[in-house]
């Protein structure tokens, strides 16, 4: 369980928490699913739970110590392979294989700057879950794929991950992981 | 295959005539002044390279000078990087930044007069090289580093990447452009203050000494023929030295 704790937050002038409050329960549920309109915090929230911001005032508690994150963009080490990508945080064994369940098996050993956007997000996905984490953070993982590409993505998604937290507009996506919804800023 | 071969062929000639103009500009010059004393032609300073060439005494000077200088080059290298590194801390950045200022700025001359009160004249040269090469070095590592993209700093923060890790997936990919970069031009730059610090403390077996002793002796022929010497090894490490980068893999940039 993940408390997040009466927060304030700001960038500049610009609040974007104030006072925020929510428990993040688990369960019978392996992923939760965090919604609310562009601006109202989402992101900022991921990032704070994943330790790469801090809160201005207030506290997030019961975070694993190690927790893994796809990002919007995916931030792949352009220089290296599909699989030195992945496997740079776990053994390259689990890391071909999530690959592989990924279909990207034809693209193992190409660059990461010549695979195109959809297929570079598979491989940030492939990395999140190879790392074997008690808890990934997904900030809008699926933009940008088909919907057979996200059917087969979420599928894997769910053999792999132990618990996660999912931020997405697409409640469809929520409901394909049977997530609870937290939703957050004025809807 | 045959396009790339002719435009070599090409390159090779376009380079002979460059050459061959300059030497013509220099024949004139020499013409012009017609004092073999204090501007000697070019046919008379071949003529002395030649010459020089044919003893024991001038392979010697010349690897002599040349094991000096790269030796303070290499230590150069490895001093520039270590505060490229140490600089990836803040702190100790702002400590650094002012030394390497004060590096910059002051005159190589200043470096070997000063040092030369401390150290062995055989030394000297090769701390003038090395102190030319820090600052170049630190300065690119450091441009590096800030090319690097902070979007993927924040993964290497999340997936906890440890120290070596962080150098050989993040840092060393984007600083290595800027440091082969850097290490040319600074192996042009050490070579110039060697050579002036050897004319300045002139230790035995060296190019910098027969320079000042053909200026002291007036024999204008063997001041020009050194100083090609010092030409043309320069361009020769400077080609040797970017193939080799090339060979490994390193892009300057």
């Amino acid at each position: 369980m993940i408390r997040v704790e009466q927060i304030d937050k700001f960038y500049g002038d610009t609040k974007v928490f104030d006072n925020f409050s929510c428990t993040i329960t688990f369960g019978e549920h392996d992923m939760v699913a965090i919604m609310g309109p562009s601006g109202s915090g989402k992101t900022t929230l991921l990032r704070m739970i994943a330790g790469l911001e801090k809160p201005d005032r207030g506290q997030i508690t019961g975070v694993p110590d190690k927790v893994g994150m796809v990002f919007q963009e995916p931030r792949l080490f352009l220089h290296m392979s599909a699989l030195e990508n992945v496997s740079c945080v776990s053994n390259e064994k689990i890391a071909e294989q999530i690959l592989i369940d990924l279909q990207l098996g034809d693209a193992l050993d190409k660059k990461a700057d010549v695979l195109s956007g959809g297929m570079q997000q598979r491989v940030a996905i492939a990395r999140a879950l190879a790392c074997k984490r008690e808890l990934i953070l997904f900030d809008e993982p699926f933009k940008g794929l088909n919907e057979e590409l996200k059917y087969d993505t979420i599928q894997c998604v769910k053999k792999y991950m132990k618990t996660g937290i999912i931020i997405t507009h697409d409640a469809d996506e929520a409901a394909a992981f049977s997530a609870p919804v937290i939703l957050i800023g004025d809807s | 295959m045959m396009a790339s071969g002719m435009s070599k062929l090409k390159k090779f000639f376009i380079g002979i005539s460059v050459l061959l103009f300059w030497l013509l500009v220099w024949q004139a010059a020499a013409m012009l002044i017609d004092k073999e004393l204090i501007f000697v032609s070019p046919a008379a300073a071949l003529r002395r390279l030649f010459a020089l060439g044919q003893t024991m005494a001038f392979w010697q000077s010349c690897f002599y000078s040349l094991a000096r200088i790269f030796i303070g080059f290499l230590a150069g290298m490895v001093f520039g990087t270590v505060c490229g590194i140490l600089s990836l801390n803040r702190y100790l950045h702002r400590l650094i930044s002012p030394l390497m200022t004060v590096i910059r700025c002051v005159p190589v001359a200043s470096f070997i007069i000063l040092t030369w009160y401390f150290m062995d004249r055989e030394q000297v040269p090769a701390f003038a090289a090395c102190i030319m090469v820090i600052p170049i070095v630190w300065g690119n590592v450091k441009k590096g580093i800030d090319e690097v993209n902070p979007l993927l700093f924040e993964v290497t923060t999340v997936y906890q990447f440890s120290f070596f890790k962080k150098m050989s997936v993040l840092y060393l990919p984007a600083v290595l452009p800027y440091y082969a970069a850097g290490c040319i031009t600074a192996l042009g730059l050490s070579w110039k203050a060697g050579i002036a610090a050897e004319v300045l403390c002139r230790p035995a077996k060296s190019i910098g000494n027969e320079i000042f002793l053909s200026k002291s002796y007036l024999e204008t022929a063997d001041l020009f023929a050194w100083t090609a010497v010092v030409v043309i090894f320069s361009v020769l490490i400077e080609k040797v030295f970017c193939t080799m980068m090339r060979r490994v893999g390193f892009d300057s940039r």
